[in-house]
């Protein structure tokens, strides 16, 4: 710890003037320096710990999702379009979660054949429904969540997200990875906030649904 | 001045649902189907083609009859990529047969009688996202007012969950081999029932995107006794 010493002056010195005085700034200072690099070390190092257990539970997450899908796709189609359906899903929806026309989807459920890629896609979006019903507890009805947009407006969904092959998107947000609405949609779409709308939909007298310029 | 932000997509194929065969009789009429052999009056008496322009939440009677006349615009053959931009008449429908296109012309939209639309004679049933173009552009044409296809699309969200629910259950009961038009009927009273009060219909909760897929599952276990009731 450094000695300094202060002088004072004064128009009329006296005896007492040059005094040599252990000044408490400066051991504060070398103590604040030593925290600060003591908190820079240790966010550093929660960074890359936040970064490693990211990595190993998205890892962890993709092979407990690749598992149940491998085993859906030994099953017969229509059975695992029935287990998606039966979860309150639309066959509409189901056919734009796959991406694939409603016909095509009709005909699959009727035993006709689907290609490699396609069943494929189909346990693996069965796959992912269960691994949020059975992980995220909030989650009660998985496809409703599916159907609710992260922000009003503009409305897009977790269905949105994953008929855009954004299966990371729709997982993060089911579990809260990132828990920011926001955040989600700035990596979907980094000028999301320019599709905000001028107009709402609010009931009329009538009880049906009308468009009209925001207040 | 910018130019207005009507919306197009990429990918005509977008733009349907179903064509021709591959759309259930038993579907109920939406709008934006494509029906032919419509009679139309307006450039001189003719059947024709022409797609359905009422919104969808005004073309039923008590939510489940069609009303008396519905608006269609004709559609006739034209090169409908230009379309996208400037020409504010016409409704583009690319590839609405494959290979060809065509376009609704709104400067000759009219009144038709919606008995005289035939579900065997509809071309096509538009996919949500067709249907919200298709309102934009129309209501553009009316108002010179662009109003995003989004806002269409949660306005018209609960018209497209029972288009989907009713089409389903009588997919169901065809399936089954049963009557279809009583199991119209049973799905229109269940869709109108309220158990619980005035307030708790499933056609009443399809208005909030929360219930959609309660009541689709609720919807799945109505038709599915109802059908095991018949054997």
């Amino acid at each position: 710890m450094t000695e300094r010493a202060w002088k004072t002056e004064s128009s009329r010195p006296t005896g007492g003037d040059f005094v040599t005085i252990e000044t408490a700034p400066t051991q504060t200072r070398t103590d604040l320096t030593e925290l600060r690099e003591d908190f820079a070390t240790l966010r550093d190092r929660t960074r890359l710990l936040h970064h490693d257990t990211t990595d190993g539970h998205q890892r962890v997450r993709r092979a407990d999702i690749d598992q149940r899908a491998a085993e859906h796709g030994r099953r017969p189609l229509p059975e695992v379009l029935e287990d998606i359906s039966d979860y309150g899903f639309s066959w509409r929806e189901i056919a734009r979660a796959l991406g694939v026309s409603v016909p095509a989807l009709r005909k699959w459920r009727r035993g006709e054949p689907a290609t490699p890629k396609n069943r494929t896609r189909a346990g693996r979006l069965l796959s992912v429904c269960e691994y949020l019903t059975q992980n995220v507890p909030v989650i009660d009805d998985v496809a409703s969540w599916f159907e609710l947009p992260l922000v009003p407006d503009p409305a897009v969904t977790p269905l949105d997200l994953y008929a855009d092959d954004r299966e990371d998107l729709v997982l993060d947000y089911g579990e809260q990875q990132e828990p920011d609405p926001a955040a989600v949609l700035d990596r979907y779409n980094p000028n999301w906030r320019d599709r905000r709308s001028d107009f709402e939909v609010v009931v009329a007298d009538d009880g049906l649904p009308t468009i009209q310029r925001r207040p | 001045m910018t130019k207005p932000a009507l919306e197009s997509l990429d990918d005509p194929q977008d733009l349907y649902l179903a064509r021709g065969d591959d759309i259930p009789a038993w579907r109920p009429v939406n709008t934006g189907d494509v029906f032919a052999e419509v009679p139309l009056t307006i450039g001189g008496e003719r059947r024709g083609r022409a797609i359905v322009l009422t919104h969808p939440c005004t073309m039923r009677l008590d939510g489940v009859h069609l009303v008396d006349r519905l608006l269609i615009a004709p559609v006739e053959p034209a090169d409908p990529v230009p379309m996208w931009r400037g020409h504010y008449a016409l409704m583009p429908l690319p590839e609405l047969e494959p290979g060809h296109g065509h376009a609704a012309d709104f400067d000759r939209i009219e009144p038709v009688a919606s008995a005289a639309l035939d579900p065997v004679a509809r071309l096509v049933a538009m996919q949500p996202v067709g249907v919200n173009l298709l309102l934009q552009q129309f209501v553009h044409y009316l108002t010179r007012v662009v109003i995003e296809t989004t806002q269409f699309n949660v306005a018209c969200g609960p018209g497209f969950a029972e288009v989907d629910l009713i089409e389903e259950w009588l997919e169901e009961a065809f399936d089954s081999g049963a009557d279809l038009q009583e199991a119209a009927v049973v799905c229109h009273d269940w869709l109108r029932s309220t158990p619980e009060g005035p307030q708790d219909s499933p056609q009443r909760r399809l208005s909030e995107p929360q219930q959609w897929a309660a009541v689709r599952r609720e919807a799945r276990a109505q038709v599915r006794a109802w059908l095991d009731a018949q054997e």
